[in-house]
């Protein structure tokens, strides 16, 4: 059970809308939250109806998602490092890092429970191991801790910075520039929930460099470093300056020369200090045969 | 001409070094403060000249630092510059240098010195970029002093 307390800084909206605003939790999670009583405006459970006033304090009561057992599942796994503390996979397309509402199973937590006997703990029943994501279409290096240490050393290091993705964007259009700095806010799309946006609103700072590799006219090949890790972040940032990343239906297009099952991102290189030794590491996913095979057609066009 | 080159090769081979620590120990964007909110070691991999200025232009920057390079030897051997300006272009040879190295080799240059002045975040610099304002300003020093000598005269 978490308790979560905010105070409306706005009057005359629903309780639920406002919830849905300022928490991660959707619409339709604030109503049953509101419906079983979970709800306390100024400490009274109240409707979802209820209009929200100025000073009203918000407090709502999340239980625990219920404790499903995730089966260990023998899926086949790219391991590109394995040792006691860590684990590096080279994600496949179109497979979900951790188990969620609609992905009960075949995720890489399940894969991970049946390939290694220990994962770490403090991420809860339903992400052991995992200290960050990569969205289910995206391709490349995910690390995975085995023990609580490790799991703390990698989620600080990825807070100052010492843990640090590289990716290959293959992007709609030709950038003007040779290599750039995309410096602008993200946070929750106002409009469409289940989307993120660039806005002043609610919003943390978002910074991707971005440097051409190679240009193919109507296309251009991105290496990106992430300065921070924002949901959605080169998405979002590419859609920004108009050169949305191919494939990407959600923030762009889908790709008109192939199937590619969802944006054309591979996070292609990982870079951390080992939790245990401290040494600098740095472990490489070779692009996914699709993304090779359309940058094959692309230079054949050329 | 031998003290030009010298100085050059000590600072060529100082900012190399510092270079190659940093980029083997630290993670791009990794930040150890040293004197927090003054001065911070910060890897970055810049891709423009000094301030970001030009950024992207790796092919012109690349010439022109080529070309500078040139232009001082050239000075060094036909010109016989008087000390101060050999000093400097010592200096001024190495800081186009360092940088040259990197956009050749990496398609960036290591940055990684990052000092907050009066709450503004300077631009992260390397030994180079500090050798190549050393080499401008004892240029600039020079041409004031030569200046002076020949009004009093």
């Amino acid at each position: 059970m978490s308790h979560m307390e905010w105070t409306s800084e706005e009057s005359g909206i629903r309780l639920d809308k406002f919830l849905s605003t300022v928490s991660d939790l959707s619409r339709t999670r604030v109503q049953e939250l509101t419906k079983a009583g979970e709800v306390f405006v100024n400490g009274t459970a109240e409707k979802s109806s209820y209009k929200v006033q100025v000073g009203d304090v918000v407090s709502c009561d999340i239980p625990e998602d219920a404790p499903t057992d995730i089966i260990p599942q023998d899926i086949p796994l790219d391991i590109l490092y394995e040792d006691e503390d860590i684990i590096v996979i080279n994600k496949p397309k179109g497979m979900v890092v951790h188990p969620a509402p609609g992905n009960p199973d075949g995720t890489l937590v399940n894969a991970l429970l049946y390939h290694c006997r220990d994962l770490s703990g403090i991420n809860g029943v339903i992400r052991p191991g995992i200290v960050h994501r990569i969205d289910k279409e995206t391709t490349g290096c995910i690390v995975a801790c085995k023990n609580d240490e490790a799991h703390r050393s990698i989620a600080s290091q990825l807070e100052n910075k010492t843990c640090h993705r590289e990716y290959m964007a293959l992007v709609e259009g030709n950038i003007a520039n040779e290599a750039g700095l995309i410096d602008a806010p993200i946070g929750r799309d106002r409009k469409d929930r289940q989307k993120m946006a660039v806005t002043e609103y609610n919003s943390k700072e978002a910074k991707t460099h971005f440097r051409v590799k190679e240009r193919f006219g109507k296309y251009t090949l991105l290496d990106c470093s992430l300065e921070t890790g924002r949901t959605h972040q080169i998405r979002v940032h590419m859609k920004y300056i108009n050169h949305p990343v191919v494939g990407d239906d959600k923030y762009g297009h889908k790709c008109p020369l192939m199937d590619t099952q969802g944006q054309v991102l591979h996070a292609y290189r990982l870079t951390l200090k080992h939790p245990r030794t401290g040494r600098k590491m740095s472990f490489e996913a070779p692009l996914p045969e699709y993304f090779e095979k359309l940058l094959t057609i692309l230079r054949a066009q050329q | 001409m031998t003290v030009a080159l010298i100085i050059a090769a000590v600072v060529l081979i100082l900012d190399q070094i510092t270079k190659f620590l940093i980029s083997s120990n630290m993670v791009l964007f990794e930040d150890i403060p040293v004197i927090s909110g003054f001065f911070h070691i910060t890897y970055v991999q810049n891709t423009g000249m000094a301030w970001s200025m030009l950024s992207g232009q790796q092919f012109l920057l690349s010439l022109a630092a080529f070309i500078a390079i040139g232009v001082m030897l050239w000075v060094l051997i036909y010109r016989k510059p008087d000390a101060v300006t050999t000093v400097s272009i010592g200096f001024m040879m190495a800081g186009a240098a360092g940088n040259l190295i990197d956009r050749l080799m990496f398609n960036y240059v290591r940055d990684f010195l990052n000092f907050y002045i009066f709450g503004y975040d300077f631009p992260v610099f390397n030994v180079a970029d500090i050798a190549l304002c050393i080499g401008v300003g004892l240029l600039i020093l020079d041409a004031f002093i030569e200046e002076r000598k020949e009004k009093t005269q």
